[in-house]
């Protein structure tokens, strides 16, 4: 299988992206590269290897019986570095030799029809996102105690996931039924003018860049969730910027998430056209019409910083947008502070509550 | 992030002061409830000007027997031991609830932290209208007689 290594043009050492510096970091020597310089030495390497023919990962022939499953879920490659036999999973696009530690971008997994068009390279760093952690965390006062500690943080990666970006024309109409209700009163008696309007709006819709996971797994509503990312770091994709993270490919096709993607943006339709409905004091949308007049899709990598983590036996995962720090994911409750907290809640609102009643009497 | 953790934190004293407020008036409006004199409107006239004692007929007794009324004054120990079971039990209720839906709501903060719009549709979905249409079709007009409190 073909794997990149970016090395040092110092001292042959692995390069990373450093998220902080916004360059490429040697570890070893302190040397520092942008990406051009980078792309100056090895040549447009990307371009070659999408050149290459893409094959298919081979898995070893002589599968034992009952590893079926397993073998045809993983892949082997050979480290650059150490030469040591790492398996990793069939999406995996760029990790680490478990040995040596080694970063290793698996080429022919972001080549051909699965090469990425554009990638936000990370913006924040691991240091930096453990701090925005401990910031978030310190405002969550229900959290365990345990939750907190570094051990739980170390479990903190960085990894690249595939969404495709739909720029999407639509052209379509909403038809409505709206009221004014007007009140008003002679005498004992009281009006209530109620006018009835039938609504219509038309018009052309520019989707640009809607995101969609195009992982499918127990991650995708993270992935959602961690959104929105600025379009103005957008790169044109080069697998350098995946050196030092781990990256996923796509294993969905335009065709598998066709139809989610056209419920949510009519979803965003209606609400666009029923935001141009004002000076009513109720609107009841009746239908929404939308054609397609052109569509684009583009995949790209997006940075999220993810943590995995267990809590009385359960697993948790915590997402973090690595270019905003957009936080997603669900937390540990520690039960016995919120029991507490709920008791005193309790008197004290009885209390007050006695009280008001008795001054109020 | 600063902005949204204040204004969180506003709104929940708001619901907090809204739900007390609520609390009291309504603990209130039923211990005026229970202190309504049991005594017939129509002989209100024949009240005595310092309101202690009063004798009046009796609705179904004898018509020449008279029985002694305490005037509500507010401080009968029968009156006041009634309102406070009442006004426990409302204030329990109250405080049940209230307690329940802050909880419910910091429950709901850690099970789904974060969710919010994940697509900025009105930076980055534009619309260009090209037909706008607001046709009436309906009017009818209801009237309600509004009753007037006389007690007051």
């Amino acid at each position: 299988m073909e794997t990149v290594s970016y090395k040092c043009l110092n001292c042959e050492a692995p390069l990373q992206y450093n998220a902080q510096k916004l360059k490429f970091y040697c570890d070893y020597c302190r040397s520092e590269y942008t990406e051009a310089e980078l792309r100056a030495h090895f040549g447009n390497l990307d371009q070659q290897l999408n050149q290459q023919s893409v094959s298919e990962e081979v898995t070893d022939p002589d599968v034992p019986e009952g590893f079926e499953e397993f073998a045809s879920n993983t892949v082997m490659y050979t480290c650059q570095s150490c030469g040591a036999e790492v398996i990793t999973d069939k999406t995996t696009a760029a990790t680490f030799c478990i040995y040596c530690h080694n970063p290793v971008v698996i080429s022919n997994r972001l080549t051909g029809a699965f090469r990425p068009d554009r990638v936000i390279p990370f913006q924040i760093a691991e240091q930096d996102a453990q701090d925005r952690f401990f910031a978030f965390c310190k405002t969550k006062h229900f959290l365990p105690k345990t939750f907190i500690a570094q051990a739980e943080l170390d479990k903190i990666k960085g990894v690249y996931y595939p969404y495709w970006l739909v720029d999407s024309l639509k052209d379509g109409c909403m038809y409505a039924t709206a009221k004014k209700i007007r009140t008003w009163r002679t005498g004992d008696v009281e009006h209530t003018e109620t006018k009835t309007f039938r609504v219509k709006r038309a018009g052309k819709i520019d989707f640009h860049d809607f995101p969609h996971p195009a992982l499918n797994g127990e991650h995708s509503k993270a992935l959602k969730y961690v959104n929105p990312y600025d379009d103005k770091d957008f790169r044109p994709f080069t697998m350098a910027y995946l050196s030092g993270f781990l990256a996923e490919k796509r294993n969905t096709e335009r065709t598998d998430v066709q139809a989610d993607v056209d419920k949510e943006l009519k979803e965003y339709a209606t609400r666009i056209y029923r935001d141009t409905i004002t000076d009513y004091d109720t609107v009841e949308v009746n239908s929404v019409e939308l054609r397609t007049l052109n569509e684009k899709w583009n995949y790209a990598l997006m940075p999220v910083w993810m943590m995995n983590f267990q809590y009385e036996g359960r697993d948790y995962l915590y997402a973090m947008n690595g270019q905003t720090g957009k936080n997603y994911g669900e937390l540990p409750l520690a039960k016995g502070k919120l029991a507490a907290f709920g008791v005193i809640l309790f008197v004290a609102l009885f209390l007050l509550s006695m009280l008001g009643g008795y001054f109020l009497l | 992030m600063m902005k949204k953790s204040i204004l969180k934190r506003t709104a929940a004293v708001c619901a907090a002061a809204a739900l007390l407020t609520f609390g009291g008036l309504t603990v209130s409006a039923a211990a005026e409830d229970t202190t309504a004199p049991a005594i017939v409107t129509e002989t209100a006239d024949m009240l005595p000007t310092d309101n202690t004692v009063v004798t009046v007929p009796v609705t179904g007794g004898e018509q020449d027997d008279y029985d002694i009324v305490t005037l509500d004054t507010g401080n009968s120990s029968d009156k006041q031991e009634k309102n406070w079971g009442k006004i426990i039990l409302i204030a329990v209720i109250i405080s049940i609830i209230g307690t329940g839906l802050i909880v419910y709501f910091i429950y709901r903060g850690y099970k789904y932290n974060g969710m919010t719009e994940p697509y900025e549709f009105k930076n980055k979905a534009p619309l260009e209208l090209k037909d706008r249409e607001d046709a009436l079709i309906d009017v009818h007009v209801t009237t309600r007689r509004i009753e007037r409190n006389n007690n007051n």
